[in-house]
Formats: structure tokens, C-alpha cells, sequence
């Protein structure tokens, strides 16, 4: 292998359980440390923000994709990154926002943490590769 | 300092292998994942230019019961982590 | 910062859905922190650049007002795939000012990083 060691930024456009980037995005970044690589971060952006969703409750037979965002974080210590302007629209607030806008219950909570496109244009510059996994 | 390409849309729906076709350079990789598999049996990739290696995500092609073809060769995940790593940049086609 | 250089492909139509929205957001913010992305429309993306958009349904402020105004961050010119446009029927006068001819391949093989949208 030529490279080894590689940080990764992955980028999530996709909603979950409606489409497959979520899935392969866990996929992909489960599968990076066994060849020395780590996620570092992952932005969630697009319809890629459901993935952040609390209280998402799948049925006990379906994969948990939250619990496997968790993880990854447990596991890879990477970021993850919620674009506030595409989860706020989309019903998706932190405790800040919540507060903020006159809601009495967060919707997205840590690890998952609210943050601009900056965040996303310095993991494309930080990191070594940027994967995009779309809907 | 060749690229990856990713395809997740059937190529059936989109015409998304048309416009990959003005998209790479030579020794770039191409890499069928999610409904992109469908484009690995079928005369579609024969629109890419010569010089291009190609590539179907194996678990992808296995859950949809794509069996391999003479133009692409089938990777696993690790595979796919290995592409990306020896290619300089990733550009996903959606 | 670390220094690379970053291309921003637009490939689906505007007003249909947010991708060109968020492509130029992506792009305004890499020029605002010092980098600004060079931005390619390809595919039915070239349709953003017709001239004489309105605003639309999704798009509150309208992409054609945020493309408009991208050449005081550094953004430019707007680069597009030829044969996209070919393909739809349509001639580069039919294009709002600042657009030039790109060739896909070669704008990809000279950029560090890609985002599509």
C-alpha cells in the first residue's frame, strides 16, 4: 500500500433509511482502521442531517444508525458535524437552537455537534481525503 | 495523482455515464457502488474511454444479485478503502 | 490553513431541489476563509446559469442573484461543461455574463479536493 495512515472527512448528503449513503458511509468508515486509516470527521449535510435525529427509533430488526454513529465516534474519536443551516430548516435543533427558537426539547443532541460550512471547508482542507456519499 | 470516481445511480435513470465519459483522465478508477452496480452487466461502460479501470463494490453487487463481467472486477469494502487511498481524489456522480 | 485547492461541481438543475443552493453556500464559504473554490456547472448543473431566472419555490433568495454576486469573492469565472449545454439545446448567449468553457477532465485532474452537488 502506498499510503498509510490517511485521515478521512466524509461528507453525508444523504437521509437515512431512505437512501443507502448513510449505510455506506458506516460501511466505509468502519473499514478504514483496519488499514491504518481513521475518520476524523464526518459532515452532515443536504438531507444527511436526519442522520442526527435523537429520537430516531427504527424497528429492533433494522439497523440503528444512530447507535452506529455513536460508536463510530466512540471508536474513531472523529467529529461529527450537523450543517445548523440545512438542520434547523429541517426540524433538527440542539439545545442552543431549541432555546433559541421557543422550543422546550432538543431534537439533536451530542456527539453530534451543530456547526457551519466552514467546518466542512476545513475537513476538505485538514484532512488527507474528503468522501462524498450521496443520496 | 488519478482520480476515483463514484457511481451510486443506476446508469439506466441517469445519464450519468455519458457525462463521467468527459470526466476522466487516463488511469483514473471508476467504482460501481449502491444501484451504480446495475452498469456492471450491460454494454454501458463500454462509453468510458479506454484506460480506465473499473471497479463493482462486491457487497452492493451481492445484496442485488449483480453477478461480475468481463469490463469490471469486483472489490470489497477494504478494496474500496484501498482505492481511495492510492488515488489523489474522490469525486462522487449523483 | 493547510493550502489545496478545492472544485465545486454543480450537476443538478436549480429551483427542483437545494443542490445548487448549497453548492454556492459551499463555495462562498471556502471564499470567505481565504480559498475560494473554483465552481463548475456540468450536466443539467448548467442550467443554473440561463439568464432570466426568477425567484423560485425553494430557493428563497434565488441562485441566479447568489451567482451574480460570486465575482466579488474571488469567484470566477463560472465554468461549464460545453457538451451539457449542447446536449439541452442551448448556446453560451443564452447564459448569464462571467460563464467560460471548461473541459470536465482536466479541471478534476488540476484540483486537490472535489465536492459535487
Amino acid at each position: 500500500m502506498v499510503s498509510q495512515g490517511l485521515t478521512y472527512a466524509l461528507m453525508v448528503q444523504g437521509s437515512p433509511y431512505s437512501q443507502q449513503a448513510s449505510h455506506s458511509a458506516l460501511r466505509f468508515a468502519e473499514a478504514l482502521p483496519a488499514q491504518g486509516h481513521r475518520v476524523a470527521a464526518v459532515f452532515f449535510y443536504h438531507d444527511g442531517v436526519y442522520n442526527a435525529a435523537s429520537m430516531m427509533t427504527p424497528p429492533r430488526d433494522e439497523p440503528h444508525l444512530l447507535e452506529r454513529w455513536r460508536a463510530l465516534y466512540q471508536t474513531q474519536q472523529c467529529e461529527l458535524l450537523v450543517c445548523v443551516a440545512s438542520a434547523v430548516r429541517r426540524g433538527l435543533l440542539d439545545e442552543g437552537e431549541a432555546r433559541r427558537h421557543g422550543h422546550s426539547h432538543p431534537t439533536l443532541e451530542a456527539p453530534f455537534e451543530m456547526t457551519g460550512l466552514g467546518q466542512l471547508m476545513q475537513a476538505a482542507l485538514h484532512h488527507d481525503r474528503l468522501i462524498t456519499f450521496a443520496p | 495523482m488519478s482520480t476515483l470516481h463514484l457511481i451510486n445511480r443506476s446508469p439506466f435513470s441517469t445519464n450519468i455515464l455519458q457525462e463521467l465519459a468527459a470526466g476522466v483522465s487516463q488511469d483514473d478508477h471508476v467504482l460501481l457502488v449502491e444501484d451504480g452496480v446495475y452498469a456492471a452487466s450491460g454494454t454501458l461502460l463500454h462509453a468510458l474511454p479506454e484506460g480506465i479501470e473499473l471497479w463493482a463494490l462486491e457487497e452492493d453487487c451481492v445484496s442485488r444479485g449483480v453477478t461480475s463481467s468481463d469490463t469490471s472486477k469486483m472489490v470489497d469494502m477494504a478494496g474500496f478503502v484501498a482505492l481511495t487511498a492510492t488515488t489523489h481524489r474522490t469525486v462522487s456522480w449523483f | 490553513m493547510d493550502s489545496k485547492s478545492i472544485l465545486v461541481i454543480v450537476r443538478h438543475p436549480p429551483h427542483g431541489s437545494s443542490w445548487v443552493r448549497e453548492g454556492l453556500e459551499t463555495a462562498l464559504v471556502g471564499a470567505a476563509l481565504g480559498q475560494p473554490p473554483t465552481l463548475l456547472f456540468s450536466g443539467d448543473g448548467v442550467l443554473a446559469l440561463l439568464a432570466h431566472q426568477q425567484r423560485g419555490a425553494l430557493g428563497q433568495k434565488g441562485s441566479a442573484a447568489m451567482l451574480e454576486g460570486l465575482s466579488l469573492y474571488d469567484i470566477e469565472p463560472l465554468w461549464y461543461d460545453q457538451r451539457s449545454l449542447e446536449d439541452r439545446g442551448l448556446a453560451v448567449d443564452q447564459l448569464m455574463s462571467g460563464c467560460q468553457q471548461a473541459c470536465i477532465a482536466d479541471m478534476i485532474a488540476k484540483h486537490d479536493v472535489v465536492m459535487s452537488f
